[in-house]
């Protein structure tokens, strides 16, 4: 026989306290970015454009001289939507990015 | 390593088709190129393109085997030179990264002779520069 117990949900730090709306909507998180090799971590919110996120992306690894050659990319290989927040684009908190060319080609 | 690409650049371009390959150094050294990618791309006689998926693997690879990428290497069916679609579309756009252009489809001997040599700048312009003053070919290729 199975014993079904309705447990109680857990909370957590972020269901303590201020309002229930703005509760981890806009709270921080840490993602890591890589780039041709080498790993970043840049602090990103829900509500932050991805187009933030690209810029923050990009000046975690220097002086870039192109950066507009460039795009950020998910652990799936979609490459995310400028215009799309943090949220629309489904980043999760410590997901690992791409910052790299959205096209490569010689000619 | 040279004659590793002039073998790829041969057997994949089969004297009718562009070829593609990176070289690739340890972040620990970057100076000693050590490791060559062939990459998975479509290409006709005038051009190349590296396909998405692929770079996406690569890209995951270089990050878990701390290797950066230093020279992307590609042939042109005659005289090598820096295209507009070579400047504007390259792996990287990091100052310092150099591409060479090998030509005839590397049929030449394995070598520098008659390639050319670019490197991006601080503004992001590429410039031609002599290959023997960027890469040195040790005893090992």
């Amino acid at each position: 026989m199975t014993e079904h117990i309705e447990k109680e949900p857990v909370r957590s730090d972020e269901d303590h306290g201020g309002k229930p709306d703005d509760v981890g909507q806009n709270k921080p998180f840490e993602n890591e970015v890589i780039y041709n090799g080498v790993a970043k971590e840049i602090t990103v919110s829900k509500a932050e454009l991805i187009s933030s996120v690209l810029q923050k992306a990009i000046a975690a690894f220097g002086n870039l001289p192109a950066p507009h050659t460039l795009a950020l990319y998910d652990a799936e290989g979609r490459e995310l939507p400028d215009g799309e927040t943090v949220h629309d684009a489904k980043l999760k908190k410590g997901e690992r990015l791409q910052l790299r060319p959205s096209t490569v080609k010689a000619g | 390593m040279l004659e590793q690409s002039f073998s790829i650049f041969r057997a994949c371009g089969a004297n009718r088709r562009e070829c593609q390959v990176y070289w690739a150094s340890s972040w620990t050294d970057p100076n000693c190129l050590t490791h060559l990618f062939h990459p998975r791309h479509s290409a006709g006689a005038y051009g190349l393109a590296i396909n998405d998926q692929w770079l996406g693997e690569f890209w995951s690879e270089l990050a878990s085997r701390n290797l950066g990428v230093r020279v992307q290497v590609h042939t042109h069916p005659y005289e090598a030179f820096h295209s507009e679609t070579d400047d504007a579309f390259p792996l990287l756009f990091d100052v310092g990264f150099l591409s060479l252009v090998i030509p005839n489809f590397a049929k030449g001997p394995v070598g520098f002779k008659d390639a050319y040599l670019a490197e991006i700048q601080a503004d992001g312009s590429w410039a031609e520069v002599p290959a023997a003053s960027r890469i040195v070919v040790d005893d090992q290729g």
